[in-house]
This record gives C-alpha cells, sequence and structure tokens, in this order.
C-alpha cells in the first residue's frame, strides 16, 4: 500500500508542475492583450545557447528541454484604474510564488533594477524571471523540463534569440 | 392456378358475398372473371374487374413510389459527395492561400497582434540582453566569493601551522613547570 502511494506520488509530481505552469501562462494571458503591454511567445527552434563555454549542454538538449519561452514587459505608464499594472501583475505573481512554493533561487539588486528568479518544485513547470525597473516590469518565462542544466544555461545567460 | 369449376362459381360466390371466401378462393373469382365468363355470371364481371384495377393502380403508386425514392437516393448521393469534396476543396485552398503566421514567433503589442518576426526578435532579445546584464552582477559577486574560498584555501596550510606552533608552546610551558 505505502508502495503504491509513493508510486503514485512520483506518477502525480510531473502533473503538479504542469499545473503550475499553467497558472503561469493563465497570469501571462490575462496581461498580454493590455495596453502598454509587450508579449513575446517563442518556440525553441529560434532559441540557441550563445557561445557553450561554461555551460554543459548542447542546443539539441537545451531545445528538446524548453517547449517555450514567453516574455511579457509591462511600462511603468501602464496604468488600470489608476494603479500600475505592473504592481497588479506583482501581486498575481507573488500569490502564484507563495500558493504554489516557487523556489527563489536568485536575488540581483542593481540600484533601482530588482532581478528575482524562480523555479517550480517539480522539473517539468516554468523558470521565472521577474526584472523589475523604473522604466519599465518585464516577465521572462522559460518552460519545460526545468532541470539543472537549462537553469545553468539561463543564469549564464546562454540562452539568446536566433 | 387451379381453374375454378362452374359447378363451384355459385358456391364461391356466395361464400364471397357472406365475406367467407380464403385467399385462394377470391383469387379463382378473380382469375375466372378476368377471362370468359359465363352469361349468368356476367353482371359480376365489372365488380371483379374494378377490383383489378384498383390493385394495378396501387401497384402502379408502389413502383412509382419506388421509382421516385431511387432517384432521390441517387440525388442525395451526388449532393453529399459534391458537399464532401468542395468543404475538402475549400478547406485546402483557406490553407494555400490564408497568411500563415508563424507559430513559432508570436509578438502582441498594446493587445495588437504585430506580423513581424525581426522586431519581435529584436525586443525578445533586448529583454534577454537586459536580464543577462543584472546576472552579470550575480556571476560577477560569486567569482569574488569563489576568490574569497581560494584565498581560504590558500591560507590553510599557514592556519594548521599556526595550530602546531600553539600546541608546541602550551607543551613547553608544561615542560617549564615540571621542572
Amino acid at each position: 500500500m505505502k508502495r503504491v502511494f509513493i508510486i503514485m506520488v512520483v506518477l502525480l509530481f510531473p502533473i503538479v508542475g504542469t499545473g503550475q505552469a499553467k497558472q503561469v501562462n493563465d497570469i501571462l494571458d490575462k496581461y498580454e492583450k493590455k495596453k502598454n503591454v509587450e508579449s513575446i511567445l517563442i518556440s525553441p527552434a529560434l532559441l540557441q545557447l550563445a557561445g557553450g563555454s561554461n555551460v554543459d549542454i548542447t542546443t539539441n538538449e537545451l531545445l528538446s528541454k524548453i517547449s517555450q519561452l514567453r516574455i511579457l514587459n509591462i511600462k511603468s505608464s501602464a496604468m488600470e484604474n489608476g494603479v500600475p499594472l505592473s504592481k497588479l501583475l506583482r501581486e498575481d505573481l507573488d500569490q502564484l510564488i507563495e500558493k504554489e512554493k516557487l523556489n527563489r533561487i536568485i536575488r540581483v539588486q542593481d540600484n533601482d533594477e530588482l532581478l528575482e528568479m524562480f523555479i517550480t518544485q517539480s522539473t517539468k513547470g516554468v523558470l521565472l524571471f521577474i526584472a523589475s525597473g523604473s522604466k519599465e516590469f518585464s516577465v521572462i518565462s522559460i518552460f519545460g523540463e526545468i532541470d539543472k542544466s537549462v537553469i545553468n544555461a539561463a543564469i549564464s545567460g546562454e540562452i539568446k534569440v536566433k | 392456378m387451379k381453374s375454378i369449376e362452374k359447378n363451384n362459381i355459385s358456391a364461391i360466390l356466395d361464400k364471397y358475398f357472406e365475406a367467407l371466401t380464403s385467399l385462394e378462393e377470391e383469387q379463382q373469382l378473380r382469375d375466372y372473371f378476368a377471362g370468359e365468363v359465363a352469361p349468368e355470371y356476367a353482371i359480376y364481371k365489372p365488380l371483379f374487374n374494378s377490383f383489378s384495377n384498383e390493385r394495378e393502380s396501387l401497384n402502379n403508386v408502389k413502383v412509382d413510389k419506388n421509382v421516385k425514392s431511387t432517384s432521390s437516393k441517387k440525388l442525395h448521393y451526388w449532393f453529399s459527395r459534391i458537399s464532401v469534396i468542395s468543404a475538402a476543396a475549400l478547406v485546402v485552398l483557406m490553407f494555400s492561400i490564408w497568411p500563415k503566421q508563424s507559430d513559432s514567433l508570436h509578438l502582441l503589442i498594446n493587445g495588437v497582434t504585430v506580423r513581424n518576426s525581426e522586431l519581435a526578435t529584436s525586443m525578445a532579445q533586448t529583454q534577454l540582453t537586459r536580464v543577462n546584464s543584472m546576472l552579470g552582477k550575480y556571476k560577477q559577486s560569486n567569482n569574488q566569493l569563489e576568490d574569497l574560498n581560494r584565498v581560504g584555501e590558500a591560507i590553510s596550510p599557514l592556519m594548521s601551522m599556526e595550530n602546531v606552533l600553539k600546541q608546541n608552546s602550551e607543551g613547553s610551558r608544561l615542560n617549564d613547570k615540571q621542572l
């Protein structure tokens, strides 16, 4: 019985990650059609690794793990009902991060720019960059099998658009 | 078919008018009155002939209906074939003529789809560069941490020497006390 329970948990774990990825997608869908918002959706076919110096993964291996890259950029001037749109998006993301217990693995502050990096608990999920500054607020989401190699590639800045 | 005898006609006719005839007997009467009849039974000929005429006209109607249903079936068949072929042709035409949007790159600005792959690529790269430049700060501090670690490792032999010296000085103090 215990073995069956463990097997069930292991089998359901990827679904949990998929659910978290879906929730991130839902939030991005909610904001992408608003004014002063730019949204870009890129399939892995248009991604590549740059140089591959510190990364122990080939481009093909990376492309096979990433299912999608989404970028949402909100200008600081964007408002909704007198509230900055970036603030509303941040609140939605914070709720998701708290509810789904996403792990923050990097936080970098440089003057008025703040960058945070979150990952889902399951490898089949999403890697989230939230970059906030005085001029704009950006969310970069990498969906797919987010394992150590993908995280390293992302941190090393090796992921580029062709 | 069994030919009816003249003797029996009267009996069968009597039974017919009393609704007691079997189907075979009725058929015999119809067959008899279809041909030449005895003069005494001539008055009944129009009756049985009209029944026969009615029967024939009913059969004709059935045949007509069959003919009609067959032809409508054929029409329906061809109509459905032509509809399917037309629909398929329309779908193929739509796919060939309709402006294809690449599903590998999708750009929305102010809620409006912008079909400009170069712009989309440029905007995406700008954001990735922004993130990468901030990650550069992280890597810089990471490198500093690594340098500190290396310094720590470099001076660790000195630390162990210090421990040895301490032990020696304690040992010599003990010796002095004993003396």
